[in-house]
């Protein structure tokens, strides 16, 4: 049996005879989809690795530390349900070696747990009798010291287990960390430090914990919390809403556009079957199925295609960075793609409402007569006489036909706007996050030396200068107030070169030498992931803003078909006629895109506000992107019409008139 | 028996000095099973009167019974359902679903109905019409007489017991006029039906068992032909 057997699959029948416009309205979806949750995995791949680079950066992963406890306070953290575990950990003494110090850390399991970010190399020790150690105190304490050597401190002897990473602030005080374990601590020594259970209340349980002693005692790792708690950040809150209300906006738009033309191109029919007996809603109905199939074709691809992108982008982190399984930000949240797809699917269904109301209510006279659709629009007459001469013919008539009609030149209009608005958007928020120094921190060298003599001459700096540049591994070398920031050739061997500079410059002057190497990294690696993750989000925006005018404009000229026929037939040239649509296009991208800057620019605006907590940058208008906005406005206008106007050219005139 | 009956029909369109009288007092009662033509000039009125006769355009007053309900009366949803069970439109421009084949076009006001298909009926129709080789055609693939076949198809297929025809065979050439003449009057017959023809053709309409003409939106004349003045030149069907 080959019939169909429902009236509702008149849609996907026609969905299959128009495949060139079920694929625009499909890639339209797809490509919502794919944005909505793209963002939405974004933010949380973000959010994870801003989790993890605030651990590695800190070296810790604990969210709260309490000095001066007593028992009473022991207890009400160790019976709080909303604590997920804490751990006990204290400092010992400084003990001399050689020219720097070593201080010496006390830690129980769970405090040492909390350490494990601190990590460079080895593990963390598990009992009395071993140890981990800043790298950089390696040529201090032993030369060619290993791990799974043994070595003395302070009369005990200890295995070394494990190597800490350096932070600046050790190698600058000369005091380094040697952490080993300790089970037992006495009430009121050292710190406790809590983990928090990440479903809790932070605010609630941080508030309980400063309400049981004093705030001096209490540090909060804000950095971490942050992270872990974006919610609590208003600021981030607001963007997030309003970029995906502009994607949902522009997904509307898209879609109402596709489905006004599909039911503006079948009028007749609809009349037709209006007229052989089909109520409204068996009408809005057909349009519906049509929206809900499209949907559920286009939503899978759509969740896919984001994964994709993700386990593209991963991929080009494991090539670009040297650890690249450092940045996961790949990971597959199924409440994020539920909801990104629902969000979709209703914006899809809002979206087609409206057309298929509008289809509902066409009347069955149509079926007959085309008087009624001529006769439905009202033309906005206008005064200027006949036509005026000082602009050519076609001109002329593309500015008459776009002032005609307010509606539908607003509906074409909006979706310029609204794509000029997301790109300028967001290009200039990005510029405005990488300008600052959420990203970047270009202050930072591979290599910072401090000169820590009391009597300072200029003369000695220069030699100091002159000896650094000898070094091999030394690519660069500037003086800034009593230190020398150095740039190396190769970072893989920061290690080797500070020892280099300890034995030869050391030997003569009193310096200590910071290796900045690591902290760099992980900054770097931060701002690359981020930027290549925002420009790729700034593609996905364009790609839908192109698909978007191609669609309106489209139907903003197969709409008319008939009358550019009845043009052609009273002998209007083909190339005046190509003259006049692609004038009517360029006149939209124009209007269009102009009006899509200014309101871009407010929009940039009012996010930078919303949040200037996260920026230290001054706000300017980004001529850039809205150069770039205008050009290409002006440009996928001018492409979108040449489509329409090749079926146009192969349009039968007298039957493109007698007909539909 | 009476099946059809307009009782004071007026329709105009526009407010004040625009106002137009398309149709101004319309009386009128069709019995069952007549062939009834209606002639007049292009503008007078009797495409108005057609669709308001088929619920596709009400009335500015006055009244219209088909069996014997005031059609008017109902809702829009059950004005829908009355065309789709008792009412079957031909137009003039075929008006077929051009990605639906010709079967599919034929059952598409049973499909309205949520029914399932008589096979045994569509394939009669299909016969009669003389379809049988182009069943699985689109619109595109099928010349102007098979068109307006398949709408007289599809007007057959919920058993309708009125015909509205506008101009059936105005798109058509002499040989495929005869065609669908001689089809509409045989199923017409075969099936009791009753039909109301607009035309502009008066050899056409000297075919039908009534004639009536329209003159600004009046009745000017309604002449009954007897049997012998009717030209029935459905011989190919009538055996």
């Amino acid at each position: 049996m080959i019939l169909i057997n429902s009236y509702k699959q008149l849609g996907t029948k026609y969905l299959k005879g128009n495949m060139k416009r079920t694929i625009l309205t499909l890639i339209g979806i797809v490509l919502s989809v794919a944005l909505i949750s793209t963002i939405g995995l974004f933010m949380k791949g973000s959010q994870l690795s801003q989790i993890e680079n605030s651990k590695k950066l800190n070296g810790i992963s604990f969210h709260v530390g309490i000095s001066n406890y007593d028992e009473a306070i022991l207890n009400k953290v160790r019976f709080n349900p909303q604590i997920e575990s804490f751990g006990l950990m204290s400092q010992g003494d400084i003990v001399p070696v050689g020219e720097v110090s070593v201080r010496i850390n006390f830690a129980d399991h769970h405090a040492l747990n909390f350490l494990t970010y601190s990590l460079l190399d080895g593990k963390l020790p598990t009992n009395a009798h071993e140890a981990a150690i800043d790298s950089w105190l390696i040529p201090s304490i032993k030369k060619d010291l290993r791990l799974g050597d043994s070595f003395e401190m302070d009369g005990q002897s200890y295995k070394l287990v494990g190597l800490l990473n350096n932070s600046g602030f050790t190698q600058k005080n000369k005091e380094g960390r040697l952490l080993t374990y300790k089970s037992e601590f006495a009430i009121g020594e050292g710190r406790i430090l809590i983990e928090i259970n990440e479903k809790a209340d932070f605010n609630e349980v941080l508030d309980e914990l400063k309400s049981i002693t004093e705030d001096d005692n209490i540090v909060v790792n804000t950095s971490l919390i942050l992270a872990l708690k974006p919610e609590t950040n208003q600021s981030l809150l607001i963007m997030l809403v309003i970029v995906v209300s502009i994607v949902v906006i522009s997904t509307i738009v898209v879609i109402y556009n596709a489905f006004q033309i599909s039911v503006v191109e079948r009028m007749k029919q609809f009349g037709l079957l209006r007229s052989i007996g089909a109520t409204r809603k068996q009408i809005r109905q057909i349009v519906m199925k049509e929206a809900a199939v499209l949907a559920f074709i286009a939503i899978p691809i759509g969740v896919v295609c984001s994964l994709l992108a993700l386990a593209i982008l991963q991929a080009f982190f494991l090539i670009l960075l040297d650890k690249g399984s450092d940045v996961s930000f790949f990971n597959i949240d199924w409440k994020i793609l539920l909801t990104s797809s629902i969000l979709t699917l209703i914006t899809v269904l809002v979206s087609s409402y409206y057309p298929a109301f509008f289809a509902g209510r066409i009347s069955p006279l149509l079926a007959i007569s085309s008087r009624l659709s001529i006769k439905k629009e009202k033309i906005k007459k206008q005064n200027n006489k006949v036509l005026k001469k000082p602009f050519s013919f076609p001109l002329n008539m593309a500015i008459k036909n776009v002032k005609r009609n307010k509606n539908r030149y607003m509906v074409t209009i909006l979706s310029i706007i609204i794509s000029s608005v997301l790109f300028i958007t967001f290009s200039s928020l990005m510029d405005i996050a990488f300008s600052s120094k959420l990203v970047n921190d270009p202050s930072e060298s591979d290599l910072t030396i401090y000169l820590q003599e009391e009597n300072n001459v200029s003369s000695e700096n220069l030699e100091i200068l002159e000896h650094l540049k000898l070094i091999k591994n030394v690519s660069e070398v500037s003086e800034q107030d009593l230190s020398f920031k150095i740039e190396l050739k190769d970072t893989n061997q920061s290690i080797a070169t500070v020892e280099d500079i300890q034995k030869s410059i050391g030997k003569k002057h009193d310096i200590s030498v910071v290796n900045n190497f690591e902290e760099i990294k992980a900054k770097n690696e931060e701002a690359l992931t981020i930027k290549v993750l925002v420009y790729a989000f700034i593609v996905i925006i364009s790609l839908i803003g192109s698909v978007n005018i191609l669609n309106t404009i489209t139907i903003s000229i197969m709409i008319r078909r008939k009358e550019l026929a009845a043009l052609k037939s009273i002998g209007m040239a083909q190339k005046d006629l190509k003259k006049m649509i692609i004038y009517e296009a360029l006149i939209y991208g124009f209007s269009g895109s102009l009006q899509g800057i200014f309101y871009g620019c407010i929009l940039s605006y009012i996010l930078y506000t919303a949040a200037s907590g996260l920026f230290n940058v001054e706000w300017s208008i980004p001529y850039n992107a809205c150069i770039i906005t205008f050009a290409a406005a002006l440009l996928i206008s001018y492409l979108s019409v040449l489509l329409p106007l090749r079926r146009i050219q192969q349009d039968n005139i007298i039957d493109t008139i007698r007909e539909e | 028996m009476e099946v059809v009956r307009m009782e004071n029909i007026v329709k105009s369109y526009g407010e004040g000095s625009n106002r137009v009288d398309a149709l101004k007092g319309i009386d009128l009662s069709i019995h069952q099973g007549e062939f009834v033509s209606i002639v007049g000039a292009s503008g007078s009125g009797k495409s108005t009167l057609l669709h308001i006769l088929g619920g596709l355009d009400s009335p500015s007053s006055g009244k219209v019974f088909i069996g014997d309900n005031d059609i008017y009366k109902y809702t829009d949803n059950e004005l829908s359902v009355f065309r789709r069970r008792k009412v079957g439109f031909i137009f003039q421009f075929f008006n077929l679903i051009p990605v639906l084949n010709v079967q599919e076009n034929i059952v598409l006001p049973t499909l309205l109905d949520s029914e399932s298909i008589d096979m045994e009926y569509l394939n009669e129709i299909i016969n009669v019409l003389g379809l049988q080789e182009r069943k699985d055609h689109l619109p595109s693939e099928l010349s102007g007489g098979q068109q307006q076949r398949v709408s007289i198809g599809r007007a057959l297929i919920n058993r309708p017991h009125l015909i509205l025809a506008d101009e059936p065979t105005g798109n058509l050439d002499t040989r495929n006029t005869k065609e669908v003449m001689d089809l509409l009057r045989f199923t017409a017959k075969k099936y009791n039906q009753t039909i109301v023809m607009i035309t502009h053709d008066l050899t056409l309409a000297s075919a039908s068992d009534r004639i009536i003409t329209i003159q600004d939106g009046k009745i000017i004349s309604d002449q009954r032909l007897t049997a012998k003045e009717s030209m029935t030149g459905g011989n190919d069907f009538d055996q």
